[in-house]
């Protein structure tokens, strides 16, 4: 089925990332060609989240419920073959979620001062462009999100 | 009055890690056009000068070592200066992400025919950038860090049309249970997570059974 098991501290999620990154390399030279502002990134440069690795658990945790909560809701484009790609990954980022919800009940997330302030960060350049701005930015970053989470 | 050049089709060229930036200009250049690079990371406040790339009269800039993290991301920009005239629109480049965006090529394969065997050596497939100790990083020492690489290798006899089919992650391996003294059609490529390079493509013979002479 193509799933794979990533860890994230205590959590093992199993999801099927090549599915979500083959409907995101299909609209990424479209998605990323509406971001123009290239002097500002959500995840990459100088903050680049691939540098990260304490708290997996608590980033993750807090990137799924960014993505879903703030990004692929203001994500419509006129192209209706790119909305249905980009709803498909919504999907499986809900589903991920979800699985998220069952393991945190039963573990807990630390969330230390260093991964708070990770994603403080990544909310205040969020917050640094209009919703719409920001939301297309941070799908085009969807690539370094998967990479992070792929990385062992 | 003269008017400066259309730039179009500004992108990166990137094989093995080696990041070439390319552009096209509309027919009508005048001939005194030149051209200027810039380039940056993705995030980053300002656009950076490239040196050797500027007022130069060639379509390409090699942007290699000013894109040499894999993991980042990055932008590259040109735009065309007629002499005593104007210049262009700057023409950026898409986001350009060597990790994902570089061509694997083909890789170098030595073999050794047997009577009915063959044995095959995959050689390193260097790439520009080197190590923090200084030594030249191959193409697998990149990308083992993110996942493993297999070899996947077909070979194929146009006489008996029989097939092989292996993946390998050693670089050093032999097919066995050939015929003597056919000739077999090989293809090789490196496969990584989703990435597969280009396919190396040639013939080898195995020797002649001289046992019953």
């Amino acid at each position: 089925t193509g799933n794979k098991i990533l860890r994230f501290g205590p959590c093992m999620i199993s999801m099927n990332v090549n599915e979500i990154r083959a409907s995101f390399t299909a609209i990424k030279a479209t998605i990323q060609a509406k971001d123009a502002i290239r002097t500002i990134s959500i995840l990459s440069y100088p903050y680049s989240l691939h540098n990260f690795n304490v708290d997996r658990c608590c980033i993750i945790h807090h990137l799924l419920r960014f993505y879903v909560d703030k990004v692929f809701k203001h994500c419509e484009t006129e192209d209706s073959h790119v909305n249905r790609k980009i709803s498909s990954i919504a999907n499986s980022f809900l589903s991920i979620k979800k699985k998220f919800r069952q393991c945190n009940e039963q573990n807990v997330c630390d969330c230390g001062e260093e991964a708070i302030e990770k994603y403080k960060q990544i909310l205040t350049n969020y917050g640094q462009l209009n919703i719409t701005s920001a939301a297309m930015k941070s799908l085009g970053e969807l690539d370094i999100l998967l990479d992070w989470m792929e990385k062992a | 009055p003269e008017r400066s050049p259309l730039l179009k089709h500004a992108a990166f060229s990137s094989t093995n890690f080696e990041n070439i930036f390319k552009w096209e200009s509309e027919a009508e250049t005048p001939p005194d056009t030149v051209y200027e690079v810039q380039y940056k990371r993705y995030g980053d406040e300002d656009w950076l000068q490239k040196s050797e790339c500027q007022n130069i009269t060639q379509p390409f800039c090699n942007l290699t070592h000013e894109t040499e993290n894999f993991r980042e991301r990055y932008y590259a920009r040109v735009r065309a200066v007629v002499q005593n005239c104007c210049s262009s629109e700057w023409v950026c480049s898409q986001r350009f992400y060597p990790r994902e965006d570089t061509t694997i090529g083909k890789p170098e394969v030595k073999h050794i025919p047997s009577v009915r065997s063959i044995k095959f050596f995959i050689q390193p497939l260097y790439t520009p950038l080197r190590d923090e100790d200084g030594s030249q990083l191959t193409v697998e020492d990149i990308y083992s860090r993110f996942g493993t690489i297999d070899y996947h290798m077909t070979l194929f006899s146009q006489k008996t049309h029989q097939e092989w089919e292996k993946n390998e992650n050693n670089k050093e391996f032999e097919v066995s249970d050939l015929n003597p003294n056919t000739e077999y059609n090989v293809t090789i490529y490196l496969k990584h997570l989703e990435k597969r390079s280009q396919p190396r493509v040639f013939c080898v013979r195995t020797l002649p059974d001289n046992t019953w002479l």
